[in-house]
């Protein structure tokens, strides 16, 4: 079962890798497209945006031609490191020895990247009431919930294991 | 630790080599280092008795406490 869970998070990892870097690359692409007219596979140019087609998939990623794409990209971006650092975070289960450096590290690493979300939704609310915008309870405040609360659970079974570790080391100097 | 380990002492005067004694205990030469070094954090009464019958001595020989 914890193998399952690996390799799924493997594949899910290398999937969701590949099609980042897919939307990456054309988006990129899509303002060749946009400026010098170069017809570009995938990409169709609508105004002052962009569409991106996923073959396969069958979807249809908006790309704006304004500062929105950094946003996207850093985004994107943020999703593969956090998909890297979720395989990771279950390999841990699947290892030999688990109360170690190693795994623990591993931990704090995907520990921080739940709470990143956290410093984003504070600069865009910020950005919003700064702006004088309306602010309204949108999918990204849910997400940033449910990251907070993974990065909770994680906390906890951080915490368990640095206990474990301590075990392990008295036990490893118990002669 | 207040505890001392007087295994270096016990050793010289068996005349008996640390390798000599791991391998007659049964416990890797790394580990024996530790027990040494005073590194360790605890002893297996399996260890201290292999260790006792080996060099012919009595616990007390080995462990001494030192008030700090």
């Amino acid at each position: 079962m914890k193998k399952l869970a690996y390799f799924t998070s493997l594949i899910l990892f290398y999937s969701i890798a590949f099609l980042l870097l897919f939307v990456m690359v054309f988006s990129m692409l899509s303002y060749f497209e946009y400026k010098f007219g170069i017809q570009i596979p995938f990409v169709e140019v609508i105004e002052n945006r962009a569409k991106v087609h996923v073959p396969l998939l069958g979807l249809r990623i908006n790309v704006p031609f304004n500062y929105g794409i950094l946003i996207m990209w850093s985004a994107m971006l943020y999703y593969a490191i956090y998909f890297y650092a979720f395989k990771n975070f279950l390999k841990v289960f699947i290892e030999k020895k688990i109360f170690e450096t190693k795994p623990l590290k591993r931990l704090r690493f995907f520990m921080i990247l739940n709470l990143v979300p956290l410093v984003y939704i504070i600069v865009f609310t910020a950005s919003f009431l700064v702006r004088g915008v309306r602010i309204r309870l949108e999918d990204d405040y849910f997400i940033v919930l449910a990251h907070l609360a993974i990065a909770f659970l994680i906390y906890l079974y951080l915490d368990v294991l640095k206990k474990g570790k301590h075990i392990q080391e008295e036990n490893d100097l118990t002669i | 630790m207040p505890i001392v380990v007087n295994l270096d002492v016990m050793l010289a005067k068996r005349k008996m080599k640390s390798k000599e004694l791991a391998e007659i205990i049964g416990i890797t030469t790394a580990n024996l280092s530790i027990l040494k070094s005073g590194k360790a954090k605890a002893i297996r009464f399996s260890t201290l008795e292999a260790i006792c019958k080996a060099l012919d001595c009595q616990p007390a020989d080995i462990l001494e406490y030192i008030e700090d």
